[in-house]
């Protein structure tokens, strides 16, 4: 990937038993501003691959003098969170993309409704400094397990007052939060996808535009049957084990496909398949596109033949 | 249904392709924002099913035919009429809340006006059904003094602004609601070619 940039490891401090916020600065070049709702890929030298996780920024946009990212140790680790928990100390260096943003504020909206499930926290904590600052106003509903991921519950109770709602190990009433609200009303949630699915269902029962709704629908690339992916230009043959996605063995192979978000929102690592058939895990392709099984985003999908090939 | 005739294949890009359902999409909330000429239209509309919620609001002032006088400054462009139904329209929006579906049935200028107005007051394009009447002509923007000219059926037309001879163009403006006019003898003036009927 181009335009790395080197960040330096300035603090890590523990929110809660299970997630650490990564404070990071600049080391040889001022670091780019970036919009409420931007994350960054962060690149970990694992220790038969590199790692590549996109986290949210969740600081002051207004504030480039460092980054910050909270990363929640993942249960089911591929290896990305458990060396972020594990293997990095104050002081060292990471490699990470430049920032990216598929999940902005609609600044034209009148009232924001902000609903996070647990880590879905990071990419508000962003928004609610560009609330603030801009009197927008917004409302947050924070939804986690108690003492485990929602160590910013402290802090948000000073920020945003009566404003924040907290459900500890409980489901909020998705139908009750969308009633009777006022024209120019927007929603956002960011956390697990039964949470956006319940919130998209209720949003759907009371007549919302789809337009209203917004979520960020990352998703980790998740493990699955091996395959084989041809090169068709050079003819190469990229092993990809159950546990590796497309993306990452093709990496390995040192063939460089542009990418974004890396989980399957941004449509930058489409590449075209000339045979075989695709497993589509994205959020991009459309139905239409699917049953053609002539693409495929490589950053989440795999293959239902044994062998792919790629116009690589 | 009497709406409008939709060309096939528009000439030009900017001129709006309307889809409007014979049956609204289920909704439990609707509101119609209506001019005279759309009552038949309406009327059909409801019979057809019947909604938890129905409001409707009948701007029945009409178009004027020019919508300003001489001396208003540079910009001549605020359609007098709706000055007296805004307050009527803004007020069934702020005790509206989402869900709502808004439906407006009438002359095209008139459907602009009011979406428009919904969109800046937190409505969304996906919210709203457009239902434009046949026969009611067509709002030109003078590009030159920047008057409107109301419910023109002819091209070219004389600007109720400047009195220039307007080519009315198909090139429309969803901000404004009106479709472009230019002179038409700019060329060489007073060479005005004979009146078209416009569709």
């Amino acid at each position: 990937m181009s335009g790395h940039i080197v960040v330096k490891v300035s603090a890590i401090d523990t929110i809660s038993p299970v997630v650490k916020q990564f404070t990071l600065e600049p080391c040889d070049r001022a670091l780019p501003r970036f919009s409420a709702g931007s994350h960054v890929v962060v690149s970990m030298p694992g220790q038969d691959r590199w790692y590549r996780n996109a986290y949210s920024l969740l600081g002051d946009p207004a504030d480039t003098s460092c980054y910050r990212i909270a990363v929640r140790r993942q249960e089911a680790s591929r290896g990305g969170s458990r060396f972020m928990h594990e293997d990095v100390a104050v002081g060292d260096h990471l490699s990470i993309s430049p920032p990216s943003n598929f999940f902005l504020p609609r600044w034209n909206a009148r009232h924001h409704i902000l609903i996070a499930g647990g880590i879905g926290i990071t990419p508000f904590l962003a928004y609610l400094h560009e609330f603030e600052r801009q009197g927008a106003s917004h409302e947050l509903h924070y939804s986690f397990r108690e003492d485990t991921t929602g160590g910013f519950s402290l802090e948000l109770q000073q920020r945003l007052g009566s404003s924040l709602h907290c459900y500890q190990g409980a489901r909020p009433d998705f139908h009750r939060i969308l009633a009777d609200r006022p024209l120019g009303t927007h929603v956002y949630i960011c956390g697990p996808q039964g949470m956006i699915d319940a919130v998209t269902r209720a949003a759907k029962d009371m007549d919302w535009a789809d337009t209203r709704v917004h979520y960020e629908a990352f998703a980790a690339p998740e493990s699955g049957t091996p395959f084989v992916a041809r090169l068709a230009a050079s003819g190469i043959d990229v092993t990809v084990d159950d546990e590796t996605s497309l993306l990452e063995a093709l990496e390995a192979q040192g063939v460089e496909v542009p990418n974004l978000c890396r989980g399957g929102v941004c449509g930058q690592c489409k590449t075209a398949v000339a045979e075989g058939r695709v497993e589509h895990r994205d959020a991009f392709l459309d139905d239409e596109e699917r049953k053609r099984h002539d693409c495929i985003m490589p950053c989440v999908s795999r293959s239902l033949t044994d062998t792919l090939v790629l116009d690589l | 249904m009497k709406t409008l005739e939709q060309p096939t294949a528009p000439s030009i890009k900017s001129r709006p392709i309307y889809q409007w359902p014979d049956r609204l999409p289920d909704a439990g909330d609707y509101l119609f924002v209506i001019e005279p000429c759309g009552r038949e239209t309406l009327s059909e509309l409801l019979r057809e099913q019947a909604h938890e919620r129905v409001r409707i609001l009948l701007h029945h002032e009409g178009n004027e035919a020019s919508s300003t006088g001489a001396d208003l400054g540079p910009r001549r462009t605020e359609p007098a009429i709706w000055k007296r139904f805004e307050p009527k329209l803004l007020e069934t929006l702020k005790e509206s809340t989402v869900g709502c579906r808004l439906v407006v049935i009438g002359s095209e200028a008139f459907l602009w006006d009011v979406r428009g107005f919904a969109v800046a007051h937190g409505l969304v394009d996906e919210e709203i059904l457009l239902y434009p009447m046949a026969g009611q002509g067509r709002r030109v923007f003078c590009a030159h003094c920047r008057t409107f000219t109301e419910g023109v059926h002819v091209s070219p037309v004389a600007c109720t602004g400047c009195g220039c001879y307007l080519e009315v163009r198909d090139h429309f403006s969803r901000r404004l609601g009106a479709y472009m006019g230019v002179r038409v003898d700019a060329e060489e003036p007073g060479a005005v070619p004979q009146q078209e009927e416009l569709n």
